[in-house]
């Protein structure tokens, strides 16, 4: 089960924002300093937060929260 | 209040290597301290190196620092020199990576031999002159040496790749030896550190040319601060040691000086006996050794004199701080008997509640606990001279260093103190007392039969006969437990009442083990015993002490009760009395005394 305040947590910690303002409208075009090099460090986090491993084909495409959601928790699922 | 930022601290280094968690507790510090020191970082190398960057402003905050960090371009080190240069950073770091030298250059080298090999390495070499060249301004330049990225061969053991990786960082040594301003740091004794596989990621490797590890990252960022003793953050002279389960096993005081665990072979004797070892080395290497310890100072001459196995001797010591009083004033008075400044001091203790007592009160002072595990206490012990020794540091930059340290001194001393009373009152102590706890007897016994310095009588009783002073009708036999945040001491102190001729309480046992000592805990428990007293029809309270060669430390214990002393005889023997209808003891809020009878 994916513990979505974790989630949420783990995502403004690395883009530099307040857990509360992490929700469906977080996306590249609406978070300025969401840039490749917080993109790579949000990758490593996260595989290393829930200990998965994000699929090569999804690393690019996880360019808004429901999306991180969609792919984290689909990991954890094939994982338990 | 314990110092808020004192804990944000706590929680840093408590957060290891996990990025997110370090990431945001990085960034939450930095907007709390904005006038702290700030050190300016330059990141180059043939690979991505920003995660680098979070570690150091990691490690800068727990120096009470800052750390700007600026990346240079990508594969791109001479131009980020200059570029670093021209922006005036102070510390340039180059994490070069030996299988970046050429697209999947390890795979290569059997391909390429050593016709093909050395060319590679010798324009490496001019590329990291030619860098270097460029950072001479610069104050500190760290620059990796080589290590091979692939796990080493395990039945073959010099391969192709380690004969180029030995060539590159022969390249690296002699380059690096033209300068006085650059470190070298071993990226193969990271790795060894770590494990392999903890410190690279090959999926990152692949994705952003990132191989290497937050864990990795965390560990080359702590070497940096390391070697160069956090840039000025602390500059250590003398290592005080505590003495009961830090420099032999057991308690001087209740196993004596051939009870204690000490000698070359052994366990756990072997572990102090080989720290002690180190320590030597320390002292022989000019770090000046001191001595901090509950004790009596008879005892510990004793051993350091003529304790067959032990390794320091009353030579080694610097100072001696061998007395009863709290450790936080014993290393001002060491500080000021050796006249260096408290932030010098590297503190060495087993008892979590003494490194809080000094980490809390004097966080100038380097505070490091005996590893709850004993198995981990040589390798920190070993570790040591890291904080100690010199690395390359010029004279000039140790002129700074004081510089750095008179200004911080000024700013420390004032608001991060917590004071005792509040330091006391974080503990969250509990004292619990029962009455004639039958299952209990045998460490009844054992306490009365063991227990030397804080004894006020010490009658030893047999199993036997502590059970039929809990069965008499005429004595009550009291157990105290006591517990704090960090764990319960268990069953540490003992009380013994006698009822003869109905109104009068005399107080037949009284004892306490050293561990729980100086935290209130001796006058607190006495509320609820002397109440019982009371009911019973009570009074008059009488109280001896009976001097023996140990027990000097509680010859005024009654009196700091508040009894009466009524007779003092020739032999040592005190007889105390009081009131108990006026009678009360000293109140401690900071402790929760619990009732259990």
């Amino acid at each position: 089960m994916l513990s979505e305040e974790k989630l949420r947590a783990v995502v403004a910690s690395m883009l530099e924002l307040d857990p509360s303002e992490v929700g469906p409208d977080t996306s590249t075009d609406t978070v300025d300093q969401w840039d490749s090099v917080r993109h790579m460090n949000l990758i490593i986090a996260l595989e290393g937060a829930f200990d998965i491993t994000i699929p090569d084909e999804d690393v690019a495409n996880l360019t808004s929260y429901p999306i991180i959601k969609a792919v984290v928790e689909e990991q954890l699922a094939s994982a338990g | 209040m314990i110092d808020a930022e004192a804990s944000s601290r706590a929680d840093l280094e408590r957060a290891g290597s996990e990025l997110s968690e370090v990431t945001r507790l990085v960034s939450a510090l930095e907007g709390a301290s904005p006038d702290a020191r700030t050190v300016t970082f330059g990141l180059a190398g043939n690979i991505t190196t920003d995660l680098l960057g979070t570690f150091l402003r990691k490690q800068a905050l727990l120096h009470g620092q800052r750390a700007a960090v600026t990346v240079g371009g990508f594969d791109d080190p001479i131009g980020s020199a200059k570029q670093f240069a021209s922006d005036g950073v102070e510390v340039v770091i180059l994490l070069n990576l030996a299988d970046a030298i050429l697209p999947a250059f390890e795979a290569r080298i059997p391909l390429l031999g050593n016709a093909g090999v050395e060319p590679l390495v010798g324009s490496f070499r001019s590329q990291l002159a030619l860098t270097l060249a460029e950072t001479r301004p610069i104050k500190h330049v760290f620059a990796s040496l080589a290590h091979r990225l692939t796990p080493p061969s395990v039945g073959q053991a010099e391969d192709e790749i380690d004969q180029a990786i030995a060539l590159i960082n022969e390249a690296i040594a002699d380059e690096a030896s033209r300068f006085d301003n650059v470190h070298l740091v071993s990226t193969e004794a990271i790795a060894a550190r770590l494990g392999w596989d903890r410190a690279h990621d090959w999926r990152s490797y692949e994705r952003f040319r990132a191989p290497f590890t937050p864990a990795f990252m965390d560990l080359f960022a702590e070497q940096v601060y390391r070697s160069t003793r956090g840039f000025g953050s602390y500059f250590y002279k003398a290592l005080v040691l505590d003495a009961d389960n830090t420099l032999w096993g057991g308690i001087l005081g209740e196993d004596l000086a051939d009870g204690i665990k000490l000698g070359s072979h052994g366990y756990p004797g072997s572990v102090f006996w080989r720290v002690q070892q180190e320590y030597l080395a320390l002292q022989q290497r000019g770090v000046l050794l001191c001595l901090c310890t509950k004790n009596n100072p008879a005892d510990v001459d004793a051993v350091l004199a003529s304790h067959p196995e032990m390794v320091l001797r009353d030579e080694h010591f610097a100072a001696k701080a061998v007395n009863w009083d709290d450790k936080p004033a014993n290393l001002r008075r060491l500080a000021e008997q050796l006249n260096i400044g408290l932030d010098s001091f590297v503190f060495i203790d087993d008892s979590p509640f003494e490194c809080e007592a000094v980490g809390t009160q004097l966080p100038m002072v380097r505070t490091i606990q005996v590893p709850s595990s004993l198995f981990d206490y040589p390798a920190l012990a070993a570790g040591l001279k890291d904080l100690f020794l010199t690395s390359d540091t010029s004279a000039e930059s140790a002129a700074k260093t004081a510089q750095y340290r008179l200004a911080a001194e000024a700013t420390n001393e004032r608001g991060r103190h917590a004071t005792e009373e509040e330091f006391l009152a974080s503990l969250g102590l509990e004292v619990t007392v029962r009455r004639n706890d039958r299952p209990n007897a045998p460490r009844i016994s054992e306490l009365t039969q063991k227990s030397n310095q804080f004894n006020l009588t010490t009658r030893r009783y047999t199993v036997g006969e502590i059970v039929s002073l809990m069965e008499s009708d005429n004595a009550d036999v009291y157990s105290v437990h006591v517990a704090d945040k960090f764990g319960d001491s268990g069953l540490t102190g003992v009380a013994a009442l006698r009822y003869d001729g109905h109104a009068e309480a005399a107080i037949d046992t009284f004892l306490l083990s050293c561990r729980v000592l100086g935290r209130g805990v001796e006058t607190s428990l006495w509320g609820p015993i002397l109440d019982a007293a009371r009911v019973r029809g009570c009074t008059t309270l009488v109280a001896d002490y009976l001097p023996t060669a140990k027990n000097g430390q509680v010859l005024d214990f009654w009196d700091r009760l508040g009894l009466d002393l009524v007779s003092d005889e020739p032999d040592g023997h005190r007889r105390y009395r009081a009131d108990l209808a006026t009678f009360s003891v000293p109140p401690a809020s900071h402790i929760e005394v619990v009732n259990a009878f």
